[in-house]
């Protein structure tokens, strides 16, 4: 039972009355980043507080088509097919904003007992950020979320089997900041942005993206849980409208033949309202706080692109002169390094880390890159030198990022720093997901000479990441 | 002429090119295996019937590297359901017989490996997957057809598989997916859930060569 007053009204129940929810949506992120819960009457609901609901622990251990990860195992799991728990964090509790009797929780999968996995996404965030709190550190992050829009309903995209589909806009060129194209866009943009402001989820701006078709949407810096949870609810909400619209939007990492989706990430630490990576100082303005927390997300961003590019289809995104990265280096101002940094004033200064694409999980993304800054800290990492070139056509002899998803599982099974601070077994189970999810490609009917998404790829991405 | 074969795969290999590599592994040591990869010259394709997954090999002095794809010099082809390569009466079909029909006899032999009875599989088994994460001390198994039993590791076992001769052998051969063989009804077995996945993901490492 959950007790005393709420957001303002004398209990739960009382909430639950003005707002006149009588469903609610529970929501949880699996590590694939697939969104899992269950509608629930109100009374269910109230009466399974605060442990929440149960559900089968397969759900937080399957791929993205559903099936069970049955080659691998994680001590989370009964020794029989077992239960676990959706536990609400009810501060996250909101209305809906079209459906009127509809609530929507975000939840993290826990023990049936209410003891908390770690293997859960949002709950090694948690911890993650607690452990910079632990440093005296508060954190600022932002996401933008690219991903491309369709004048297809979603069964008309199945139905073509997603090939000569319409993309939004003016231009079928690949465009960007294009206004022409954007004014397209707005009818299902204005519709996203209200739901958006309905859930109290603050955003900054839209924007035509490059890829033709493609949009990005720039939500207010906030601490990282909210972020996170922000992202994860506004992927939903534009999912929703595109079917309400019968349209259809994809956040799958390259659906096309041209540019891709990623999902950039800006963050900077605080220390009380005092910003902590910015010294007046210092050479280029970074602090030493600033340049060992950047050592670390340097040093561990091999084995971090398993989760920064989970998918098969995230790995066609990593090509020279594509956008993304290739390489793990840094630099000022520099968008083709996988560390832009920023720090001409205080409150401008932040890390944008510009690898990851736009199916990743939120929640894990944010927690590998805080992985990889504490490792900087805890072990006083020394940073390499800026890179002030161009970070693509660069000669064989320049170490590379992993381009596969079996190369990246290798490189994650061999960084120590990654395991110690996510987890040994969770680095390890995560490692051999990767390695499933390369063998359903492979075995599914996936072509592994294809260099452009198969169906396949389709089938399994389009709609769910 | 050589009497070493190393077997290269290609870079980041598929599956079908690890699952291969693996099998040919498996022969390295033996003389009518060194003898067939010497007298073959050459590079010819296993291709699918049933899906993408191809792969090319080439045989030079010492070497048969193998990669994924039709290679352009492919000089005959083997189409393949791959699923059912371990049958022994299944064959099959080539293209390109009649162009290199020596090539093609010599590719055949190269590709025909003794059988060896379950038992022995079921050793080499588990000296690969015993000591992995998570694995039960002891498994006991029973051919249904031969009334045959073994233990491996110690007894009283905890998980018990049992099956027919052939799917045994070919299981614990590294030819399949335990769990799979399960949903297909070829091997029973009694284990705990965390058991049956752990084994089933050691099957699947065996399958693809891990060392």
């Amino acid at each position: 039972m959950i007790t005393g007053p709420y957001k303002g009204e004398k209990s739960l129940e009382a909430w639950l009355d003005r707002h006149h929810v009588d469903i609610i949506r529970t929501h949880a992120t699996t590590p694939d980043g697939a969104g899992v819960g269950k509608y629930c009457n109100r009374p269910k609901f109230i009466k399974t507080l605060p442990e929440g609901h149960g559900l089968a622990d397969v759900a937080l251990a399957m791929d993205l088509a559903g099936s069970p990860h049955l080659s691998a195992w994680h001590s989370f799991r009964s020794t029989v097919l077992g239960d676990i728990a959706l536990r609400p964090d009810i501060e996250t509790l909101i209305s809906d904003g079209t459906d009127p009797n509809l609530g929507h929780v975000i939840c993290d999968f826990t023990q049936i007992d209410g003891s908390p996995i770690d293997l859960c996404p949002r709950t090694k965030l948690k911890r993650l950020i607690g452990e910079v709190a632990a440093l005296g550190y508060d954190i600022t992050a932002t996401f933008e979320l690219e991903f491309f829009l369709f004048d297809n309903s979603f069964a008309d995209v199945r139905r073509k089997q997603y090939k000569n589909l319409n993309p939004v806009g003016a231009s079928q060129l690949e465009t960007i900041y294009l206004l022409r194209n954007a004014y397209h866009s707005k009818p299902f943009m204005d519709e996203v942005t209200q739901r958006l402001d309905w859930y109290g989820i603050a955003w900054e701006g839209w924007n035509d993206e490059n890829g033709t078709g493609q949009l990005e949407l720039n939500l207010t810096p906030t601490d990282p849980l909210t972020m996170t949870d922000n992202v994860i609810r506004a992927k939903q909400v534009i999912y929703e409208v595109a079917v309400d619209l019968d349209m259809a939007a994809t956040f799958m990492a390259h659906p096309g033949h041209g540019y891709s989706s990623g999902m950039h990430i800006h963050h900077s630490l605080t220390s009380g309202d005092k910003p902590v990576f910015y010294d007046e100082s210092a050479p280029g303005h970074r602090s030493e706080l600033m340049k060992q927390w950047m050592a670390g997300i340097v040093k561990t961003m091999p084995g971090a692109v398993s989760y920064l590019c989970p998918t098969i289809n995230a790995f066609r995104r990593i090509r020279d002169f594509a956008a993304p990265p290739v390489t793990a280096t840094w630099g000022n101002e520099n968008k083709s390094a996988a560390l832009r940094t920023v720090s001409h004033s205080p409150g401008a200064t932040r890390i944008e880390h510009r690898l990851g694409g736009a199916d990743m999980n939120p929640y894990l993304a944010m927690a590998v890159i805080l992985a990889g800054g504490l490792a900087g800290v805890r072990h006083k990492l020394e940073l390499e030198d800026e890179f002030t070139g161009v970070g693509w056509g660069l000669p064989a002899s320049f170490p590379r990022l992993p381009n596969t998803i079996t190369r990246a599982a290798d490189a994650l099974d061999q960084d120590p720093y990654l395991k110690e601070i996510l987890g040994e077994e969770d680095v390890n189970y995560w490692a051999g997901t990767r390695r499933i999810e390369w063998l359903a490609f492979h075995t599914e009917g996936g072509d592994p000479m294809s260099r452009t998404a198969t169906p396949w790829e389709y089938e399994r991405y389009f709609e769910v990441v | 002429m050589t009497r070493e074969i190393a077997i290269t795969l290609e870079d980041d290999a598929v599956p079908i090119v690890r699952i291969i590599g693996k099998l040919l592994r498996r022969q390295r040591n033996s003389p009518a295996f060194i003898d067939a990869a010497n007298a073959l010259r050459g590079t010819f394709t296993l291709a699918s019937t049933t899906d993408p997954q191809h792969l090319s090999i080439t045989s030079t002095p010492g070497e048969l590297y193998i990669e994924r794809g039709r290679a352009q010099a492919a000089m005959i082809t083997l189409n393949i359901d791959f699923d059912r390569m371990s049958d022994p009466d299944y064959k099959p079909s080539v293209e390109g017989f009649l162009r290199h029909p020596v090539f093609a006899l010599k590719v055949a032999r190269l590709m025909s490996f003794p059988e060896r009875d379950w038992q022995t599989e079921a050793h080499e088994f588990w000296q690969f997957a015993s000591t992995r994460e998570g694995m039960p001390p002891g498994i006991t198994i029973r051919a249904t057809d031969t009334n045959q039993t073994l233990t491996l590791g110690h007894a009283p076992a905890s998980v018990e598989l049992e099956g027919k001769s052939g799917y045994l052998g070919n299981l614990l051969s590294g030819g399949a997916v335990l769990l799979q063989e399960v949903i297909k009804g070829h091997i029973q077995i009694k284990a705990e859930m965390r058991e049956l996945v752990v084994l089933t993901g050691a099957t699947v490492a065996y399958l693809l060569g891990e060392e």
